[in-house]
């Protein structure tokens, strides 16, 4: 099966649903590979975390219960699947972590958070878990927004977001509070109430200029405050924020990283936006943010 | 990763939400630090804390099953523990359980140590209420709930792993019972008692040998009422409802104002055993 993300023809042995299917006969730049072959550990490689080790830029997850994950040179990710692991399960590490990984072995800079199109640009929104990105994608989707990517943002050197793959991941919770019936969505695996969201049609096609990263900082307060960070300040805020930040050193990527988040810090406005914990205010906080956007235009 | 021999070995730091931890962690925290620091400074991380879980699996555990992520916890546990010298404190509410395949949730490391942090469950119940903003019956029924737990949603992102919290009696007994835990009990009115001495306790318990003016300088440093002025100054981050400190009263007995007479029998029929051990009984059998 041929599928397209992130401006790559992607050679799948099993089945995407997610990703957006490509024509036949294009040359894959990437191939997701079945292979019983693939090891529990590389001889000499460099532990990043106990689960994931890395070996000449090369990286191999071994995700507990689900699946050994190869991921070579950006180019080739073999899969082999535990027993009993259900495809769901399979699905959401390859697509994630091993994705993420080969994109950033293919020289990106890979930003965890929502991506969404403001004017023609990109908003990314970081944060850590449950910080309410998903949640916020889902509300800009409802305001009528188109998404660019969910949870895995690669950015190229002229500072511009490769869209993903038209579909969002949202917690029961948060469909809740925006009155989306997940009836009929699946699951992202069993045991968890977070759901694949379709969004064919309201997702962007083309790469797009990063102008706004906008940090959602949860806290124990009545409400917004927004706090911009200037010059070297935005450095460390991309940095903490890069897709798991951990592989980085393992796969040899340091200085490149360092280079390309220093790049980004020059072209787009950082800020850390304070929000309240409860209840969310879904709807403010989304003015806030596009206030703050259009404030720059 | 740096390898067991130079890395600290762990020293739990366990209790039932509400029962004095963060305290113990401040009067650690200070004495180790050696030089005066921020005035809510506290020691180590926390068990269930994912970036450290995430940190150590190097894997995102939001995208792991609570099951399945408490499946490794022993081993994450097992690869952050080293022999020492040093000690890594790890605040834990997780009562000591064993996971699915039988292994004790906190890993199979010979060095480690506990420190069991203990308080009359009556005055717990009514700071449970506070903090959580729920009604003193049902902090009451959570305490009388052997399968009660915290961060169990799976509906939504959680910043913590489930944490399996048995009843208060249970939770006390599954850490002071099982001999490799190494728990050394200190209970909260005792450390309002005198601090000092509850110090000294501890650090005989980990082998460690501080000067005088460090215990002075800790204990001073982490008294209530400065605590709770600093955190009315700057904030804290385990606040989490806002207008409601977590350095509230830390008081001793105030359950006397707070808990219905059919609140106190509810709690004392279900924990009398476990009061008794703990010393939360007078020789009458009524509360302490």
């Amino acid at each position: 099966m041929m599928y397209t993300a992130y401006g790559l023809a992607i050679h799948s042995d099993f089945d995407l649903p997610e990703l957006s299917s490509a024509p036949p006969g294009a040359a894959a730049d990437l191939g997701i590979l079945l292979d019983d072959q693939v090891p529990e550990a590389l001889d000499g490689a460099v532990q990043a975390g106990l689960y994931a080790q890395a070996k000449d830029g090369d990286l191999l997850l071994t995700v507990p219960e689900v699946a050994c994950i190869w991921v070579k040179g950006g180019r080739e990710i073999r899969v082999r699947a535990m027993p009993g692991a259900d495809a769901e399960s399979v699905r959401l590490f390859v697509l994630g972590s091993g994705l993420g990984a080969a994109l950033m072995q293919r020289g990106f800079l890979v930003i965890h958070g929502n991506a969404i199109e403001v004017d023609g640009a990109c908003m990314i929104c970081v944060g850590p878990s449950g910080a309410g990105k998903s949640t916020l994608a889902a509300g800009f989707l409802g305001r009528g927004y188109r998404v660019l990517a969910d949870d895995v943002v690669p950015i190229d050197a002229q500072g511009r977001a490769w869209p993903g793959f038209p579909r969002i991941k949202l917690w029961q919770d948060a469909a809740a509070e925006l009155a989306i019936d997940t009836e009929g969505f699946q699951r992202i695996r069993p045991g968890m109430d977070k759901f694949n969201v379709p969004v064919m049609g309201r997702d962007v096609s083309q790469p797009l200029p990063v102008k706004w990263v906008y940090e959602l900082n949860p806290q124990a307060v009545e409400d917004f405050a927004m706090a911009e960070l200037k010059g070297m300040a935005k450095l460390p805020l991309i940095q903490q924020n890069t897709y798991r930040l951990n592989y980085v050193a393992p796969l040899g990527l340091q200085v490149s990283h360092f280079k390309q988040c220093a790049a980004l810090a020059g072209q787009v406005k950082v800020a850390r936006v304070t929000r309240p914990t409860k209840p969310f205010r879904l709807q403010e906080l989304m003015d806030v943010l596009l206030e703050d956007a259009h404030a720059q235009a | 990763m740096r390898r067991p021999e130079e890395r600290p070995a762990l020293c739990w730091l366990a209790s039932y939400p509400k029962a004095g931890n963060t305290w113990v962690r401040s009067l650690l925290g200070k004495l180790l630090a050696g030089t005066p620091g921020p005035e809510l400074a506290l020691a180590g991380v926390h068990a269930a804390a994912r970036g450290w879980l995430d940190g150590l699996a190097g894997l995102d555990t939001q995208e792991l099953t609570h099951d399945g992520l408490e499946r490794i916890r022993p081993d994450l546990y097992n690869a952050a523990a080293g022999r020492g010298p040093g000690w890594l404190f790890v605040k834990i509410h997780d009562a000591l359980h064993r996971t699915g395949e039988g292994r004790w949730l906190i890993g199979e490391s010979p060095q480690a140590r506990t420190i069991y942090i203990a308080r009359h469950p009556m005055d717990v119940a009514c700071s449970l209420s506070h903090h959580y903003q729920v009604s003193l019956d049902e902090a009451v029924r959570r305490l009388c709930d052997p399968s009660c737990a915290l961060s169990e949603r799976t509906d939504k992102a959680r910043a913590q792993a489930r944490q399996r919290l048995l009843d208060w009696s249970g939770h006390a007994a599954s850490w002071l019972d099982e001999p490799s835990a190494h728990a050394l009990l200190v209970r909260y009115e005792d450390l309002k008692a005198d601090p000092h001495r509850e110090l000294w306790r501890m650090c005989e318990h980990l082998g460690l040998s501080p000067a005088e003016a460090d215990v002075d300088r800790a204990v001073a440093g982490s008294d209530f009422r400065r605590l709770a002025q600093a955190e009315q100054r700057q904030g804290f981050g385990e606040r989490i409802n806002p207008g409601v400190p977590f350095f509230r009263k830390g008081e001793v007995g105030g359950w006397r104002r707070e808990l219905s007479d059919a609140q106190v029998d509810r709690l004392l029929t279900h924990h009398r055993p476990g009061m008794q051990r703990l010393g939360y009984l007078l020789p009458d059998g009524s509360p302490a």
